[in-house]
Protein backbone atom coordinates (compact mmCIF):
# COMPACT_ATOMS: atom_id res chain seq x y z
CA UNK A 1 0.00 0.00 0.00
CA UNK A 2 1.49 3.53 -0.89
CA UNK A 3 2.02 5.74 1.88
CA UNK A 4 0.27 9.18 2.27
CA UNK A 5 2.72 11.08 0.10
CA UNK A 6 2.52 8.60 -2.58
CA UNK A 7 -1.42 8.82 -2.04
CA UNK A 8 -1.50 12.16 -2.55
CA UNK A 9 0.78 12.59 -5.19
CA UNK A 10 -0.91 9.94 -7.21
CA UNK A 11 -4.23 11.75 -6.20
CA UNK A 12 -2.53 15.05 -8.31
CA UNK A 13 -1.06 13.00 -11.06
CA UNK A 14 -4.30 11.79 -11.61
CA UNK A 15 -6.05 14.99 -11.79
CA UNK A 16 -3.41 15.92 -14.13
CA UNK A 17 -4.31 12.98 -16.32
CA UNK A 18 -8.11 13.26 -16.09
CA UNK A 19 -8.29 16.89 -17.06
CA UNK A 20 -6.29 16.62 -19.96
CA UNK A 21 -8.16 13.81 -21.00
CA UNK A 22 -11.28 15.46 -20.84
CA UNK A 23 -9.69 18.35 -22.84
CA UNK A 24 -8.71 16.15 -25.78
CA UNK A 25 -12.13 14.50 -25.40
CA UNK A 26 -14.33 17.78 -25.45
CA UNK A 27 -11.12 18.70 -28.87
CA UNK A 28 -12.40 15.74 -30.46
CA UNK A 29 -15.97 16.15 -29.94
CA UNK A 30 -15.63 19.71 -31.17
CA UNK A 31 -13.06 18.08 -34.26
CA UNK A 32 -15.98 15.81 -35.32
CA UNK A 33 -19.35 17.35 -35.04
CA UNK A 34 -18.33 20.50 -36.21
CA UNK A 35 -17.91 19.43 -40.43
CA UNK A 36 -21.36 17.13 -39.77
CA UNK A 37 -22.74 20.68 -38.56
CA UNK A 38 -21.82 22.66 -41.58
CA UNK A 39 -22.97 19.77 -43.88
CA UNK A 40 -26.24 19.62 -41.92
CA UNK A 41 -27.03 23.75 -41.97
CA UNK A 42 -25.42 23.53 -45.62
CA UNK A 43 -28.03 20.95 -46.60
CA UNK A 44 -30.75 22.59 -44.85
CA UNK A 45 -30.14 26.20 -46.15
CA UNK A 46 -28.80 25.30 -50.05
CA UNK A 47 -30.35 22.14 -50.37
CA UNK A 48 -33.61 21.55 -48.55
CA UNK A 49 -35.13 24.62 -50.16
CA UNK A 50 -34.73 23.65 -53.74
CA UNK A 51 -36.08 20.53 -53.39
CA UNK A 52 -39.27 22.23 -52.17
CA UNK A 53 -41.84 22.39 -54.23
CA UNK A 54 -43.68 25.22 -55.54
CA UNK A 55 -46.58 26.23 -53.61
CA UNK A 56 -45.32 24.20 -50.56
CA UNK A 57 -46.07 27.48 -48.58
CA UNK A 58 -49.74 27.05 -48.44
CA UNK A 59 -50.65 27.08 -44.73
CA UNK A 60 -53.86 25.07 -46.04
CA UNK A 61 -52.36 22.57 -46.93
CA UNK A 62 -52.99 18.80 -45.73
CA UNK A 63 -52.75 15.05 -46.20
CA UNK A 64 -55.58 12.74 -47.48
CA UNK A 65 -54.45 10.51 -49.34
CA UNK A 66 -57.45 7.51 -48.65
CA UNK A 67 -59.14 6.00 -51.26
CA UNK A 68 -62.92 7.58 -50.97
CA UNK A 69 -65.11 4.54 -52.47
CA UNK A 70 -68.18 6.90 -50.65
CA UNK A 71 -67.13 9.28 -53.30
CA UNK A 72 -68.32 6.59 -55.75
CA UNK A 73 -71.75 8.13 -57.86
CA UNK A 74 -73.12 6.22 -60.30
CA UNK A 75 -72.74 6.99 -63.60
CA UNK A 76 -76.67 7.89 -64.25
CA UNK A 77 -76.28 11.03 -61.92
CA UNK A 78 -73.36 12.30 -63.85
CA UNK A 79 -73.42 11.09 -67.49
CA UNK A 80 -75.15 14.45 -68.22
CA UNK A 81 -72.67 16.17 -66.69
CA UNK A 82 -69.99 14.38 -67.69
CA UNK A 83 -70.94 14.74 -71.07
CA UNK A 84 -71.07 18.45 -71.04
CA UNK A 85 -67.75 18.26 -69.53
CA UNK A 86 -65.76 16.69 -72.82
CA UNK A 87 -64.90 19.70 -74.71
CA UNK A 88 -63.40 20.48 -77.98
CA UNK A 89 -59.73 21.26 -77.00
CA UNK A 90 -59.46 25.10 -78.05
CA UNK A 91 -56.39 27.33 -78.48
CA UNK A 92 -57.73 30.34 -76.52
CA UNK A 93 -55.50 30.48 -73.72
CA UNK A 94 -57.71 27.48 -71.74
CA UNK A 95 -55.74 25.39 -70.31
CA UNK A 96 -56.15 22.80 -73.10
CA UNK A 97 -53.40 21.49 -74.88
CA UNK A 98 -52.46 18.80 -76.81
CA UNK A 99 -52.91 15.35 -76.06
CA UNK A 100 -49.38 14.33 -76.75
CA UNK A 101 -49.27 10.12 -76.84
CA UNK A 102 -52.40 10.10 -79.10
CA UNK A 103 -51.49 8.50 -82.49
CA UNK A 104 -52.61 10.14 -85.94
CA UNK A 105 -56.33 9.47 -85.66
CA UNK A 106 -56.83 10.04 -81.54
CA UNK A 107 -58.70 13.83 -82.08
CA UNK A 108 -61.87 11.49 -81.38
CA UNK A 109 -61.61 12.67 -77.56
CA UNK A 110 -61.84 16.08 -78.90
CA UNK A 111 -65.11 14.77 -80.50
CA UNK A 112 -67.10 15.61 -77.08
CA UNK A 113 -70.35 17.10 -77.33
CA UNK A 114 -71.17 20.49 -78.10
CA UNK A 115 -71.53 22.74 -75.39
CA UNK A 116 -69.46 21.89 -72.15
CA UNK A 117 -69.63 24.36 -69.61
CA UNK A 118 -66.58 23.03 -68.06
CA UNK A 119 -62.80 23.46 -69.22
CA UNK A 120 -61.32 20.26 -70.66
CA UNK A 121 -57.87 19.34 -70.64
CA UNK A 122 -57.41 16.58 -72.55
CA UNK A 123 -54.39 14.48 -71.41
CA UNK A 124 -53.93 10.81 -73.52
CA UNK A 125 -52.25 8.00 -72.97
CA UNK A 126 -53.13 6.07 -75.59
CA UNK A 127 -50.97 2.71 -77.71
CA UNK A 128 -52.73 1.46 -80.03
CA UNK A 129 -54.62 2.94 -82.53
CA UNK A 130 -57.17 1.75 -85.18
CA UNK A 131 -57.64 -1.40 -85.70
CA UNK A 132 -56.77 -3.39 -81.79
CA UNK A 133 -54.55 -5.73 -84.05
CA UNK A 134 -51.81 -3.20 -84.38
CA UNK A 135 -48.73 -3.16 -82.13
CA UNK A 136 -49.11 -1.61 -78.93
CA UNK A 137 -47.11 1.60 -78.64
CA UNK A 138 -45.12 1.93 -75.48
CA UNK A 139 -47.53 3.44 -73.05
CA UNK A 140 -46.18 6.84 -71.98
CA UNK A 141 -48.01 9.53 -69.37
CA UNK A 142 -48.67 12.58 -70.76
CA UNK A 143 -47.99 15.55 -69.87
CA UNK A 144 -50.09 18.52 -70.53
CA UNK A 145 -50.05 19.32 -67.04
CA UNK A 146 -46.49 19.49 -65.86
CA UNK A 147 -47.80 18.67 -62.28
CA UNK A 148 -50.69 16.10 -62.89
CA UNK A 149 -49.97 12.93 -65.04
CA UNK A 150 -52.36 10.13 -65.57
CA UNK A 151 -51.08 6.45 -66.78
CA UNK A 152 -52.24 3.02 -67.77
CA UNK A 153 -50.41 0.38 -66.87
CA UNK A 154 -50.52 -1.35 -70.70
CA UNK A 155 -52.71 -0.16 -73.76
CA UNK A 156 -54.36 -3.58 -74.33
CA UNK A 157 -56.50 -5.01 -72.17
CA UNK A 158 -58.82 -8.37 -72.24
CA UNK A 159 -62.25 -8.05 -71.96
CA UNK A 160 -62.11 -9.49 -68.29
CA UNK A 161 -58.92 -8.11 -66.98
CA UNK A 162 -58.12 -5.11 -64.86
CA UNK A 163 -56.87 -1.20 -65.98
CA UNK A 164 -54.10 0.20 -63.17
CA UNK A 165 -54.93 4.06 -63.73
CA UNK A 166 -51.96 5.74 -61.72
CA UNK A 167 -52.17 9.28 -61.40
CA UNK A 168 -49.28 10.98 -60.50
CA UNK A 169 -48.96 14.69 -59.14
CA UNK A 170 -45.28 15.78 -59.86
CA UNK A 171 -45.37 18.59 -57.87
CA UNK A 172 -47.66 17.78 -54.82
CA UNK A 173 -50.19 20.24 -56.27
CA UNK A 174 -52.91 18.14 -54.34
CA UNK A 175 -56.00 16.84 -56.28
CA UNK A 176 -59.30 16.36 -53.90
CA UNK A 177 -62.31 14.15 -54.61
CA UNK A 178 -62.57 12.56 -58.74
CA UNK A 179 -66.42 11.92 -58.55
CA UNK A 180 -65.51 10.92 -62.72
CA UNK A 181 -63.73 7.72 -64.05
CA UNK A 182 -65.83 7.31 -67.00
CA UNK A 183 -65.35 4.97 -69.99
CA UNK A 184 -66.13 5.97 -73.12
CA UNK A 185 -66.16 3.77 -76.02
CA UNK A 186 -65.87 5.17 -79.73
CA UNK A 187 -69.18 4.17 -81.65
CA UNK A 188 -68.52 5.05 -85.65
CA UNK A 189 -66.08 7.90 -84.71
CA UNK A 190 -67.93 9.00 -81.84
CA UNK A 191 -66.94 8.81 -78.32
CA UNK A 192 -70.00 7.57 -76.61
CA UNK A 193 -70.49 6.93 -72.95
CA UNK A 194 -70.11 2.73 -72.22
CA UNK A 195 -73.56 2.08 -70.56
CA UNK A 196 -73.77 0.43 -67.62
CA UNK A 197 -69.97 1.77 -66.64
CA UNK A 198 -70.15 1.57 -62.60
CA UNK A 199 -66.67 3.73 -61.38
CA UNK A 200 -65.48 2.05 -58.38
CA UNK A 201 -63.40 3.57 -57.46
CA UNK A 202 -63.00 7.22 -56.87
CA UNK A 203 -60.27 8.95 -56.29
CA UNK A 204 -59.03 11.23 -52.85
CA UNK A 205 -56.04 12.41 -52.52
CA UNK A 206 -54.73 15.90 -51.51
CA UNK A 207 -51.35 16.94 -50.79
CA UNK A 208 -49.33 16.40 -48.29
CA UNK A 209 -47.70 18.30 -45.39
CA UNK A 210 -45.04 20.52 -47.03
CA UNK A 211 -42.21 17.90 -45.41
CA UNK A 212 -43.25 15.19 -47.47
CA UNK A 213 -44.13 17.01 -50.64
CA UNK A 214 -42.60 15.32 -53.19
CA UNK A 215 -43.83 13.27 -56.09
CA UNK A 216 -46.97 10.97 -55.40
CA UNK A 217 -48.44 8.72 -57.34
CA UNK A 218 -52.06 7.39 -56.96
CA UNK A 219 -53.14 4.22 -58.32
CA UNK A 220 -56.50 2.13 -58.77
CA UNK A 221 -58.15 -0.67 -60.91
CA UNK A 222 -60.89 -0.57 -63.05
CA UNK A 223 -62.00 -3.91 -63.64
CA UNK A 224 -62.98 -4.54 -67.34
CA UNK A 225 -65.11 -7.66 -65.97
CA UNK A 226 -67.96 -5.72 -64.75
CA UNK A 227 -68.62 -4.06 -67.89
CA UNK A 228 -71.10 -5.49 -69.95
CA UNK A 229 -70.71 -5.58 -73.77
CA UNK A 230 -67.21 -4.02 -74.20
CA UNK A 231 -66.37 -5.12 -77.96
CA UNK A 232 -62.80 -7.03 -78.76
CA UNK A 233 -61.10 -5.08 -80.95
CA UNK A 234 -62.74 -1.57 -80.11
CA UNK A 235 -61.07 1.36 -78.48
CA UNK A 236 -62.01 2.59 -75.23
CA UNK A 237 -61.09 5.86 -73.51
CA UNK A 238 -61.24 6.41 -69.88
CA UNK A 239 -61.80 10.10 -68.61
CA UNK A 240 -61.19 10.76 -65.61
CA UNK A 241 -62.03 14.23 -63.59
CA UNK A 242 -59.13 15.48 -61.15
CA UNK A 243 -60.31 19.28 -59.74
CA UNK A 244 -62.84 20.06 -62.70
CA UNK A 245 -60.22 19.23 -65.54
CA UNK A 246 -60.56 16.03 -67.24
CA UNK A 247 -57.79 13.79 -68.13
CA UNK A 248 -58.02 11.00 -70.60
CA UNK A 249 -55.98 7.71 -71.11
CA UNK A 250 -56.99 5.15 -74.09
CA UNK A 251 -57.04 1.45 -74.51
CA UNK A 252 -58.01 -1.24 -76.85
CA UNK A 253 -59.87 -4.67 -76.08
CA UNK A 254 -58.26 -7.42 -78.09
CA UNK A 255 -59.67 -10.31 -78.91
CA UNK A 256 -60.35 -13.47 -77.11
CA UNK B 1 -17.59 16.41 15.69
CA UNK B 2 -17.89 17.61 12.14
CA UNK B 3 -16.61 14.47 10.27
CA UNK B 4 -14.46 16.88 8.11
CA UNK B 5 -17.40 19.67 6.94
CA UNK B 6 -14.70 22.29 8.63
CA UNK B 7 -11.69 20.91 6.32
CA UNK B 8 -13.26 20.83 3.31
CA UNK B 9 -14.82 24.37 3.87
CA UNK B 10 -10.95 25.32 3.98
CA UNK B 11 -10.16 23.11 1.16
CA UNK B 12 -12.94 25.15 -1.11
CA UNK B 13 -11.76 28.19 -0.60
CA UNK B 14 -8.36 27.16 -1.51
CA UNK B 15 -6.07 25.56 1.20
CA UNK B 16 -4.82 22.57 0.17
CA UNK B 17 -3.16 21.77 3.53
CA UNK B 18 -6.99 20.81 4.32
CA UNK B 19 -7.47 18.66 1.37
CA UNK B 20 -4.40 17.09 2.75
CA UNK B 21 -5.58 16.97 6.45
CA UNK B 22 -9.36 15.18 4.36
CA UNK B 23 -7.11 12.39 3.17
CA UNK B 24 -5.24 11.73 5.79
CA UNK B 25 -8.35 11.46 8.13
CA UNK B 26 -10.35 9.42 5.31
CA UNK B 27 -7.85 7.12 3.41
CA UNK B 28 -7.71 4.03 5.57
CA UNK B 29 -11.29 3.94 6.27
CA UNK B 30 -12.43 4.16 3.09
CA UNK B 31 -9.82 1.94 1.50
CA UNK B 32 -11.17 -0.49 4.21
CA UNK B 33 -14.68 -0.08 3.42
CA UNK B 34 -14.54 -0.70 -0.43
CA UNK B 35 -12.53 -3.93 -0.65
CA UNK B 36 -15.52 -4.56 1.38
CA UNK B 37 -17.07 -4.93 -1.92
CA UNK B 38 -14.05 -5.81 -4.13
CA UNK B 39 -12.15 -7.80 -1.64
CA UNK B 40 -8.76 -6.75 -3.02
CA UNK B 41 -6.55 -3.90 -1.48
CA UNK B 42 -5.17 -2.52 -4.39
CA UNK B 43 -8.23 -2.14 -6.54
CA UNK B 44 -9.77 -0.90 -2.92
CA UNK B 45 -6.66 1.88 -2.79
CA UNK B 46 -7.32 2.41 -6.76
CA UNK B 47 -10.80 3.45 -6.41
CA UNK B 48 -9.86 5.41 -3.19
CA UNK B 49 -7.59 7.48 -5.15
CA UNK B 50 -10.12 8.17 -8.06
CA UNK B 51 -12.91 8.97 -4.97
CA UNK B 52 -10.41 11.87 -3.75
CA UNK B 53 -9.31 13.19 -7.52
CA UNK B 54 -13.19 13.44 -8.30
CA UNK B 55 -13.60 15.69 -4.89
CA UNK B 56 -10.16 17.91 -6.29
CA UNK B 57 -11.85 17.83 -9.82
CA UNK B 58 -14.88 18.23 -8.70
CA UNK B 59 -15.59 20.29 -5.21
CA UNK B 60 -18.46 21.90 -5.43
CA UNK B 61 -20.47 18.95 -5.54
CA UNK B 62 -20.48 18.40 -2.62
CA UNK B 63 -23.21 20.10 -0.84
CA UNK B 64 -22.78 19.74 2.64
CA UNK B 65 -26.15 17.52 3.51
CA UNK B 66 -24.56 14.68 4.54
CA UNK B 67 -21.41 14.26 6.43
CA UNK B 68 -17.92 14.09 4.24
CA UNK B 69 -16.93 11.26 5.32
CA UNK B 70 -20.71 9.49 4.15
CA UNK B 71 -20.36 11.33 1.05
CA UNK B 72 -16.68 9.85 0.35
CA UNK B 73 -18.32 6.36 1.43
CA UNK B 74 -21.24 7.03 -0.94
CA UNK B 75 -18.49 7.93 -3.61
CA UNK B 76 -16.54 4.89 -2.74
CA UNK B 77 -19.17 2.38 -3.40
CA UNK B 78 -20.38 3.40 -6.39
CA UNK B 79 -16.71 3.68 -7.81
CA UNK B 80 -16.59 0.01 -6.11
CA UNK B 81 -19.48 -1.18 -8.05
CA UNK B 82 -18.78 -0.07 -11.10
CA UNK B 83 -15.51 -1.47 -10.61
CA UNK B 84 -16.91 -5.11 -9.96
CA UNK B 85 -19.24 -4.83 -12.92
CA UNK B 86 -16.08 -3.72 -15.06
CA UNK B 87 -14.39 -6.92 -13.54
CA UNK B 88 -17.18 -9.04 -13.60
CA UNK B 89 -16.25 -10.92 -10.92
CA UNK B 90 -18.10 -10.96 -7.76
CA UNK B 91 -15.84 -13.19 -5.28
CA UNK B 92 -17.56 -14.18 -2.13
CA UNK B 93 -15.86 -13.34 1.04
CA UNK B 94 -15.05 -17.12 1.64
CA UNK B 95 -12.83 -17.02 -1.52
CA UNK B 96 -11.17 -13.84 -1.06
CA UNK B 97 -7.54 -13.32 -0.73
CA UNK B 98 -6.89 -10.99 1.96
CA UNK B 99 -3.77 -9.50 1.39
CA UNK B 100 -0.96 -8.05 4.01
CA UNK B 101 -2.20 -4.55 2.90
CA UNK B 102 -5.70 -5.86 4.47
CA UNK B 103 -4.07 -7.23 7.87
CA UNK B 104 -2.14 -4.46 8.12
CA UNK B 105 -5.23 -1.92 7.42
CA UNK B 106 -7.33 -3.78 9.45
CA UNK B 107 -4.77 -3.88 12.46
CA UNK B 108 -5.26 0.20 11.82
CA UNK B 109 -8.58 0.94 11.76
CA UNK B 110 -10.07 -1.76 14.49
CA UNK B 111 -7.32 -0.87 16.58
CA UNK B 112 -10.00 -2.68 19.35
CA UNK B 113 -10.08 -6.33 19.57
CA UNK B 114 -13.21 -6.56 20.36
CA UNK B 115 -14.30 -4.78 16.96
CA UNK B 116 -11.20 -7.78 15.34
CA UNK B 117 -13.37 -10.62 16.88
CA UNK B 118 -16.48 -9.07 15.10
CA UNK B 119 -14.72 -8.39 11.34
CA UNK B 120 -13.87 -12.25 11.65
CA UNK B 121 -17.26 -13.12 12.33
CA UNK B 122 -19.40 -10.89 10.12
CA UNK B 123 -17.39 -12.54 6.88
CA UNK B 124 -19.86 -15.27 6.58
CA UNK B 125 -22.62 -12.61 6.78
CA UNK B 126 -24.35 -11.83 3.45
CA UNK B 127 -22.45 -8.48 1.54
CA UNK B 128 -25.19 -6.13 2.47
CA UNK B 129 -25.35 -7.27 5.72
CA UNK B 130 -21.52 -7.06 5.95
CA UNK B 131 -21.68 -3.38 4.76
CA UNK B 132 -24.07 -2.14 6.98
CA UNK B 133 -22.35 -3.58 10.34
CA UNK B 134 -19.12 -1.99 8.70
CA UNK B 135 -20.88 0.89 8.38
CA UNK B 136 -23.14 1.36 11.97
CA UNK B 137 -20.51 -0.40 13.95
CA UNK B 138 -16.69 0.02 12.73
CA UNK B 139 -17.34 3.45 11.14
CA UNK B 140 -20.14 4.45 13.06
CA UNK B 141 -22.07 6.28 10.87
CA UNK B 142 -25.86 6.63 12.08
CA UNK B 143 -28.29 4.53 10.11
CA UNK B 144 -29.27 7.33 7.95
CA UNK B 145 -25.96 7.98 6.85
CA UNK B 146 -25.86 3.74 6.38
CA UNK B 147 -28.72 4.23 4.39
CA UNK B 148 -27.80 7.22 2.05
CA UNK B 149 -24.36 5.27 1.67
CA UNK B 150 -25.92 1.91 0.58
CA UNK B 151 -29.01 3.90 -1.17
CA UNK B 152 -31.27 2.11 0.76
CA UNK B 153 -34.45 3.10 3.14
CA UNK B 154 -33.66 3.49 7.04
CA UNK B 155 -36.19 0.69 7.70
CA UNK B 156 -34.06 -1.63 5.42
CA UNK B 157 -30.89 -0.51 7.23
CA UNK B 158 -32.58 -1.41 10.39
CA UNK B 159 -33.96 -4.84 9.66
CA UNK B 160 -30.40 -5.97 7.69
CA UNK B 161 -28.58 -4.61 11.27
CA UNK B 162 -31.18 -6.78 13.41
CA UNK B 163 -31.00 -9.92 10.82
CA UNK B 164 -27.29 -9.47 10.93
CA UNK B 165 -26.76 -8.94 14.94
CA UNK B 166 -29.29 -12.16 14.92
CA UNK B 167 -26.52 -14.53 13.10
CA UNK B 168 -23.68 -12.70 14.79
CA UNK B 169 -25.11 -13.34 18.10
CA UNK B 170 -25.26 -17.31 16.88
CA UNK B 171 -21.86 -17.63 15.05
CA UNK B 172 -19.90 -15.48 18.14
CA UNK B 173 -22.24 -17.50 20.73
CA UNK B 174 -22.32 -16.35 24.52
CA UNK B 175 -19.32 -13.98 23.61
CA UNK B 176 -20.74 -12.14 20.59
CA UNK B 177 -23.44 -11.33 23.03
CA UNK B 178 -20.82 -9.26 25.31
CA UNK B 179 -19.19 -7.59 22.11
CA UNK B 180 -22.65 -6.61 20.04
Amino acid sequence: MRNHEEFINEIYQRKETYLKEKKKTRKNIITFSVPFVLVAVLYSVMILPAMMPAGSEDPNYEADTTVASDSYVPLTDMCDETQTAVKQPSSNGSPVTSASCVTENEAVPTRAPEGAERTTVAHSVSATEGSPTNAPEAVKPTTVSPEIFIELDRAEYKADEKITLSITDTANVGFGYSKTVDLWENNGGEWVLVPNYHPKPAIAYKALPSSMRNEITVSFEIDLAEYENLKSGERYKIIIDIENQEYEAYFSLTRQ
Amino acid sequence: MDNGASSYRRFLDGDEAAFDLIVREYREPLIFFISRYVHDTCAAEDIAVDVFMYILVHPKRYNFKVSLKTYLFMLGRSRAIDFLRRQKRLMPLEEAVLSEDYTSLESVILADQRKKAVNAAIARLTADMQVAVHLVYFEELTYEETARVMKKSKKQVDNLLYRAKKELRTILGKEGEELL
